[in-house]
């Protein structure tokens, strides 16, 4: 799945997928949850965040 | 709202404002020896009008494209930019209006104008500056926030 289908999916754009992959930004709730669903994952499995 | 309606109701008023840069510009250009008597006008015009139809022409192209291939205009991502934008150029802007005043009541630059026309041109200052320091502050936000930023 390319970025760009990926964000059409969820509503996003391309620049904000983008930016998530490379730690840049951290989404909302719902788009981490947008995401994961189309990305048929957990948030847990795709958001991992360090203390 | 779509955004194809979106597109035009930003397109519109950057068409707005690249007609008036070169409105002002222009009638320059007519005047014999503009260049010699005042060159600051009409240069920093041109400029000015120079850089907001590329800039206009470059924040439309990309627009145009991303409504081409699906993808909406904005997100959480590019409108917090916008927020921050805002937040940003009002604080600046607070500022500088405090620094126009504090000038024109300590008298100690009088612009050359009467004590009323100098306090409306510090007012009118003062509120010309917030979108002009928005427009300033959100592309250099954008870039501070570009996704492939190192």
């Amino acid at each position: 799945m390319t970025q760009d289908e990926l964000a059409k999916m969820v509503g996003a754009r391309r620049e904000t997928i983008l930016a998530i992959e490379n730690g840049k930004y951290y989404p909302s709730v719902k788009l981490a949850h947008e995401i994961a669903g189309a990305l048929h994952a957990t948030i847990d499995e795709l958001f991992v965040f360090d203390e | 709202m779509k955004d194809n309606l979106k597109l035009v109701l930003l397109a519109a008023p950057l068409a707005l404002l690249v007609g008036y840069s070169w409105a002002f510009a222009i009638p320059y250009y007519s005047e014999e020896d503009v260049l010699d008597r005042a060159p600051g006008p009409i240069i920093l015009g041109t400029i000015w009008a120079v850089g907001i139809t590329i800039a206009s022409a470059i924040i439309v192209r990309r627009q145009y494209r991303t409504v081409r291939v699906g993808l909406p205009l904005n997100d959480e991502r590019s409108k917090m930019i916008v927020v921050r934008a805002g937040y940003f150029s009002f604080l600046i802007s607070i500022a500088w209006w405090i620094l126009l005043n504090a000038i024109v009541i300590s008298n100690t630059r009088t612009f050359g104008l009467p004590a009323r026309e100098q306090a409306s041109e510090a007012l009118f200052g003062g509120l010309l500056a917030l979108p002009v320091i928005f427009f300033l502050v959100w592309p250099y936000l954008a870039y501070v926030y570009r996704p492939d930023a190192g």
